[in-house]
């Protein structure tokens, strides 16, 4: 084990005890990455910033049952995944949804687009950024939930497919495959734009 | 080691790199982790402040647990035993009734109390003073069904 992971495994040891400056090192260092997943999950900035709250205090309550067996990250990222996947089914039941497949957008509830500021110039630049966003969203809402997941886990959490295989209880081979005809799809649509 | 998805692997990893740019998103609002992390802070204060409490209680919990029942068991008595099928009866009954569970309450506390400062002897002779009315029982069993 080197120092920094040993530096890490005692904080989380800390955090385990709920150590409340422990605590607050977790959320330093995997807010963003946790936020960023469960935004492009939802499409909804409002709701992720919600679930990434929920994922945390969930840490606190459970942290307790974490097994420290390196996997933190995988433990970590599942309890998001989670949680954005209940909140999209939670939204699906209600009705239709942009940000998932086949919805319409539904008001105030999502903003996947991120719409450009006009103040600092650059209209053109600014139309074709959100030109391209428009594409990548359509790519990633036309994407099966489980591939869609697969891609964004690997974008945020930054953990290897085969971790993502275990964290998702699935064949490694079912993830690359999942993996590659979502990333084929995105290239498809980034492709059209050229 | 499966060789092909070795490769599989490598190659969806090297289109994955190609687009990883393109599924970044701006990072949120700093105010959003520094409010996370208070947050998180005062929730784990709590909880230890929480956790420091229940061995203090712990002891109270058999009596509070004891205190229930009896009250259950007096409601219970109370609406079964009512003349009245009127709710509002059946309640003024078991507010009456709660004198008598402040006595039983008494009682149990003081059975508690004097249990605890039983000597060993007195306790071992309790034991033998069952066990010889469990054989007794055994035996007039036996002779009930001719053994």
């Amino acid at each position: 084990m080197d120092s920094d992971s040993a530096g890490f495994d005692r904080m989380l040891r800390r955090a385990c005890r709920r150590d409340p400056d422990a605590l607050q090192e977790l959320a330093i260092r995997y807010g963003a990455r946790v936020f960023g997943l469960q935004f492009r999950l939802t499409g909804s900035r409002e709701a992720a910033e919600d679930l990434t709250q929920d994922t945390f205090l969930r840490v606190l309550r459970m942290i307790s049952e974490y097994r420290h067996d390196g996997k933190f990250e995988a433990w970590l990222f599942r309890i998001a995944a989670n949680l954005a996947r209940d909140y999209v089914r939670r939204l699906k039941r209600r009705g239709p949804v942009f940000g998932l497949a086949g919805g319409d957008r539904s008001e105030g509830d999502c903003d996947r687009f991120e719409l450009p500021d006009h103040r600092y110039g650059e209209p053109d630049r600014d139309l074709a950024k959100t030109e391209a966003n428009a594409r990548l969203n359509q790519a990633l809402d036309e994407m099966a939930d489980m591939d869609r997941e697969i891609l964004l886990l690997r974008q945020f959490s930054e953990l290897p497919f085969r971790e993502i295989a275990d964290l998702l209880d699935i064949p490694l081979g079912t993830a690359l495959a999942r993996a590659h005809r979502a990333l084929k799809r995105l290239k498809s649509a980034m492709d059209d734009e050229n | 080691m499966n060789v092909e998805q070795d490769q599989f692997e490598r190659e969806v990893e090297r289109q994955f790199a190609e687009l990883r740019d393109r599924l970044a998103i701006s990072p949120p609002d700093p105010a959003l982790i520094d409010n996370l992390g208070i947050r998180l802070a005062s929730e784990a204060a709590r909880y230890r402040k929480r956790r420091g409490r229940l061995p203090a209680l712990r002891p109270l919990l058999g009596a509070a647990a004891a205190l229930t029942l009896i009250i259950t068991l007096n409601m219970s008595a109370v609406v079964v035993g009512s003349a009245s099928s009127d709710p509002e009866s059946v309640v003024i009954d078991w507010v009456r009734s709660l004198g008598d569970t402040e006595s039983q309450f008494t009682r149990l506390f003081e059975s508690e109390r004097q249990s605890r400062n039983q000597n060993l002897d007195e306790q071992s002779e309790d034991a033998g003073g069952l066990f010889n009315s469990l054989e007794e029982s055994f035996e007039s069993f036996e002779s009930i069904i001719g053994a």
